[in-house]
């Protein structure tokens, strides 16, 4: 199926929260007192240079590996993939969640 | 005695211009446009990476030095290498990546069983391959390819073709497919490449995906039926219907004109069954077939443009590319009589000393090339 058109303000905006969800990671990396090689090792990447990569906030962390991330620096795998979808995939994250939550307190 | 200081060098890692030349160089590389954009970055103990970009900012090729190893990585393609060059050429090279340019650009699965067009891609100097639809950063220029010596005791007509081409993914094939090879004045030596690994592209990519595919020097893509050998002057005969994979083997006819015969034939007129094209072409749309002819001695060939009855004039047009003499273009465009696949090519095309490739393009209308 051809791609859409890409939207220049949706571009500029997934590279800010991208760049916000590396800070996030890198941040949690160290505080777990982990270089990146010894990240990449627990998380079982081939290439370390990776972890720069996303911390740099190009690119995104494979869902196939977000459970060892987080195990590894120490969050709950749930909270750290719903931030990262937050960062990620904003339009589906405000459907699963933030729609949600409106109901619930609608309902309430 | 002043203090002593700690003196620390910090040694910079990042990319070297140069290295970034190269990279850059990569994207244009990259298949199928998928890379637009490129990223830089260190990591904490000082090794360079580079992220490849497609338009919407994803990764789709990650580039490193670690510890002065290259590596590039793109999905399943992983290839390292002691310099930057080494890793990108086996990257590059690596069959894998067409498959990932073709899902990268939305084709793969569900593609169309139909409206296939096959090219036939070859090394040499194709100074304007698809003369209707020129990749807007073609500049004509082409690696010459490496091949054999002439010898006298070979024929003075040539045409080599070796297939390697990657997995597409794609079901079927064209349903109608046939082509023949006609010689005179010569003999001939035509290797047929394994069928197996035949390429094929929906009509509607053909443009784009040529751009990729004619940009480095590729090995030819070719789909060989059965060959076979006919009597000394014969016409084409209606050729068959199914395809005839060669197990990877080359196959190898030759032709021999007034002299011994080294194969089935044993005069001029003879026709060889090598393979071709057919399919529909969309409106607007294009497709094209490269084959190189190499000559030497300024051997003629004839080549012969068939239409399939009952369908409406493919405009087809032939240019000698690479060639001085832009207007030997054959005028073989034969039309043949209801129930008759194939007719006698009415005239020849006397190709120059020198090697040039020909290139066949058809635009509209339904066509069956036989070469």
């Amino acid at each position: 199926m051809p791609r859409a058109a890409v939207d220049p303000a949706r571009a500029a905006e997934t590279k800010v929260l991208r760049r916000e969800a590396g800070r996030w990671l890198k941040g949690l990396r160290e505080s777990a007192g982990l270089t990146q090689a010894e990240l990449a090792e627990l998380v079982n990447l081939r290439y370390y240079t990776f972890i720069s990569q996303v911390e740099g906030g190009v690119g995104r962390v494979p869902t196939e590996i977000q459970g060892a991330w987080a195990r590894a620096v120490g969050v709950d795998p749930e909270v750290f993939a719903r931030t990262l979808l937050r960062h990620y995939e904003p339009e589906l994250y405000r459907l699963l969640f933030l729609a949600a939550q409106r109901k619930a307190v609608g309902a309430n | 005695m002043g203090n002593v200081l700690e003196l620390k060098l910090r040694v910079a890692n990042d990319w070297t211009t140069f290295e970034r030349g190269q990279l850059t160089t990569l994207v244009d590389q990259l298949p199928g446009r998928i890379a637009r954009d490129l990223a830089f970055g260190v990591t904490d103990s000082g090794d360079p990476w580079c992220a490849v970009l497609d338009e919407t900012g994803e990764v789709v090729v990650h580039v490193a030095r670690i510890r002065e190893i290259f590596v590039v990585e793109a999905e399943d393609i992983v290839t390292e290498g002691p310099s930057l060059s080494a890793a990108v050429d086996r990257f590059i090279a690596d069959p894998q990546l067409r498959r990932l340019a073709a899902a990268a650009a939305g084709l793969g699965d569900g593609m169309p069983t139909q409206a296939y067009a096959m090219f036939a891609a070859m090394d040499g100097d194709m100074a304007d391959p698809f003369p209707y639809d020129r990749p807007a950063n073609y500049d004509g220029v082409f690696d010459t390819p490496t091949l054999p010596e002439f010898t006298e005791a070979q024929p003075s007509f040539r045409m080599i073709e070796t297939a390697s081409m990657p997995d597409w993914g794609v079901a079927a094939a064209p349903e109608v497919y046939q082509a023949e090879m006609s010689f005179q004045g010569g003999g001939a030596l035509l290797n047929i490449a394994n069928a197996a690994d035949d390429f094929y592209v929906p009509m509607a990519n053909a443009a784009s995906l040529a751009e990729p595919m004619l940009a480095p020097p590729i090995p030819a893509m070719f789909q060989s039926t059965s060959a076979q050998a006919f009597a000394a002057n014969d016409d084409v005969r209606e050729l068959p219907a199914t395809t005839r994979h060669n197990d990877g083997q080359t196959l190898s006819l030759q032709l021999a004109k007034g002299g011994t015969p080294v194969a089935k034939s044993d005069g001029g007129g003879d026709v060889y069954d090598v393979g071709g094209l057919s399919g529909a072409v969309p409106a607007g749309g294009s497709m094209g077939v490269v084959l190189n002819f190499f000559t030497q001695g300024g051997s003629s060939a004839d080549l012969s443009v068939v239409k399939v009855p009952s369908v409406v004039s493919p405009g087809l047009e032939r240019a000698a590319t690479g060639d001085e003499r832009p207007d030997v273009v054959g005028t073989d465009t034969a039309t043949a009589p209801d129930g008759v696949e194939a007719v006698q090519p009415d005239s020849s095309l006397l190709l120059p000393d020198d090697q040039h490739p020909i290139v066949l393009t058809a635009v509209g209308g339904h066509v069956d090339i036989i070469f």
